[in-house]
């Protein structure tokens, strides 16, 4: 039985992971659209940022302009899967059933997410930094975050803990 | 598998219906059925004690040992 209505927690966590999720399609969809847009617009664009940005009026940088989008969409979906695992982690806790293998799966997914964001976020710094540069001198920090390094490392031991949780779950289920 | 549980027979002997046995031990319906078909995968000291004070019995005679190959179709 589901226990979102009892536990305003549970709820609230649903609630923001389904607006993300909205958001994160969203916006991948609009760096997916902006592509073909971008590079077929050539011109137009080029001669608009020539007005503001006269060094960074040129082929290369709309090139960027749209490998910073495949970046950012490739980025924005891989949040978007990490958000539907937790999402699916909520819902099995609000159904009254979170010790299942499926939640030690999904963690483990998750761990592995977390890495992958680190590295897909390398190229949209990459890009992000030179598109930026052409058009204001900028600083951009492309370091792994330890962060990330240590949320994946939390989700892997977590990911274990469910494993056995649900193997004693198991265990336990055929015992009278 | 091997260990088969005699309940079957202890309560056909006394007289005594899975219900209220169920009710005796405090234990649900279910869980005794499952208990007597053998589906069950371990069995707590505590139920296995109420069982022989109900039944006045002793464990061996719950629940018995079967080799593999000595099991008959």
């Amino acid at each position: 039985m589901s226990s979102f209505r009892s536990d305003p927690l549970l709820g609230l966590a649903r609630a923001l992971l389904v607006f993300f999720m909205a958001v994160f399609i969203v916006a991948a969809a609009a760096c997916v659209i902006a592509v073909p847009v971008i590079l077929f617009m050539q011109g137009d664009i080029i001669a608009e940022i020539a007005k503001e940005a006269p060094k960074a009026a040129n082929a290369q940088f709309v090139w960027a302009l749209a490998g910073l989008m495949v970046a950012v969409a490739a980025l924005v979906a891989a949040m978007w899967f990490f958000t539907l695992k937790l999402k699916q982690i909520v819902d099995s806790v609000a159904a009254g059933d979170p010790f299942i293998p499926e939640n030690a799966e999904r963690l483990k997914v998750m761990a592995w997410m977390s890495i992958a964001l680190q590295f897909i976020a390398v190229p949209v710094g990459l890009f992000g930094a030179w598109v930026g540069d052409k058009v204001e001198p900028t600083d951009v920090d492309l370091s792994i975050s330890g962060n990330g390094l240590l949320l994946a490392l939390v989700l892997f031991i977590l990911a274990r803990v469910f494993r056995t949780g649900a193997q004693m779950r198991e265990d336990l289920e055929g015992t009278v | 598998m091997p260990i088969n549980v005699k309940l079957d027979d202890l309560l056909h002997a006394r007289r005594m219906t899975l219900t209220e046995l169920a009710d005796r031990i405090d234990l649900t319906l279910a869980n005794v059925s499952i208990l007597k078909t053998g589906k069950a995968k371990a069995i707590r000291f505590s139920t296995l004690e109420a069982i022989c004070r109900e039944l006045d019995c002793q464990p061996g005679d719950v629940l018995g040992y079967e080799r593999d190959g000595a099991e008959s179709a």
